[in-house]
């Protein structure tokens, strides 16, 4: 347990001296932990050899001349998009009033025999045709007589 | 004309910082010239820092331009404008997380029959392959102090996290990648 709490302090000196400088007590500590635990003084130096490497392995990535021409591109696409979200519902709407005008005056402007012909013809459904009786072709029984 | 005229102006301007102010104004105003300009002043670093990163230039690339068109998305809400350089990178910093926490955990993949030599395309191959295997968070930590070698506020303010947060990822990234390392070329020790 000891031993566990003295190599996290350890790790934690090391983080420390990213931040500020260490003072003399706190460099007499990690030198004595490393005398005393060579485990401890191995994982520091593999810890500084694979941070170094990593460091090593830094990308420096090449000026690619085109980014600039396809990043406008991209900027006006999306410009492009955000206006016309922006106005679609103003032009659906609009759109859809000036069918409702249009449509209202059509019935308004329209042709007045329209309205007789839907009459007559309802006319014609409704009536029945009536019924004609010639008296002078009925038959009598007085002929058969 | 116009910006030939505004780049005459600018050049009275010695600061670097004032430089930057006018060129947001004008962005602001609608001027691609402008934009252009920022571009040019950014690019180099957005990238730089999303290759390292992801480990990816094509994909940094992408990441760079999604940053920019973000930041100019938001430039009129943008409350503090000297503040553009260091919102510009957060959100660059939070697209490379997003793009790391959509991809597939590393698996560990080390061939102990081939022996560590230590050279340096073994060495690169082996890095990230083994950034490959820590989380998003150890891993961008790990990238933006050891890589891009940022104070620990400076990480902080990138990953919009306290500093204690940072500490403690970076002690537990340091861990785990040491770990790694020791495991992946204990062959050679």
């Amino acid at each position: 347990m000891r031993t566990w709490l003295r190599k996290r302090r350890f790790w934690r000196t090391l983080q420390a001296a990213d931040e500020r400088e260490l003072n003399a007590s706190e460099l007499i500590f990690l030198n004595a932990c490393r005398q005393d635990d060579p485990v401890v003084a191995a994982e520091e130096e593999a810890q500084q050899v694979c941070l170094a490497a990593l460091r090593a392995c830094v990308i420096e990535p090449d000026d690619d001349p085109t980014f600039d021409r396809r990043l406008m591109r991209r900027y006006r696409i999306e410009r492009m998009k955000a206006r016309a979200e922006y106005w679609s519902p103003a032009v659906v709407g609009a759109a859809v009033a000036a069918i409702a005008v249009l449509a209202f005056l059509q019935v308004l402007t329209g042709p007045s025999n329209l309205r007789t012909i839907d009459t007559s013809r309802s006319e014609v459904h409704n009536t029945r045709p009536e019924r004609v009786f010639f008296p002078e072709f009925r038959p009598s029984l007085r002929d058969d007589r | 004309m116009q910006a030939t005229m505004n780049a005459n102006t600018m050049n009275s301007y010695a600061d670097p910082h004032a430089q930057e102010l006018f060129w947001l104004q004008r962005c602001k105003d609608g001027d691609e010239a402008a934009l252009g300009v920022l571009v040019a002043r950014h690019r180099t670093r957005l990238i730089r820092v999303a290759s390292n990163i992801l480990r990816d230039t094509y994909e940094a690339e992408d990441v760079a331009q999604e940053s920019f068109l973000k930041a100019f998305r938001e430039l009129p809400n943008l409350r503090d404008d000297r503040a553009f350089a260091g919102y510009l990178y957060r959100i660059c910093v939070r697209l490379c997380m997003d793009r790391l926490r959509v991809r597939k955990p590393g698996v560990a993949e080390f061939d102990g029959s081939v022996p560590h030599e230590g050279g340096a395309v073994e060495n690169r191959l082996l890095i990230e392959k083994l950034l490959a295997q820590l989380s998003p968070d150890l891993r961008l930590t790990l990238v933006l102090r050891e890589i891009e070698q940022l104070s620990y506020e400076e990480v902080a303010s990138a990953m919009q996290v306290p500093v204690g947060t940072v500490r403690s990822r970076l002690h537990a990234a340091r861990e785990k990648f040491r770990d790694l390392w020791l495991n992946a070329t204990k062959e050679t020790r």
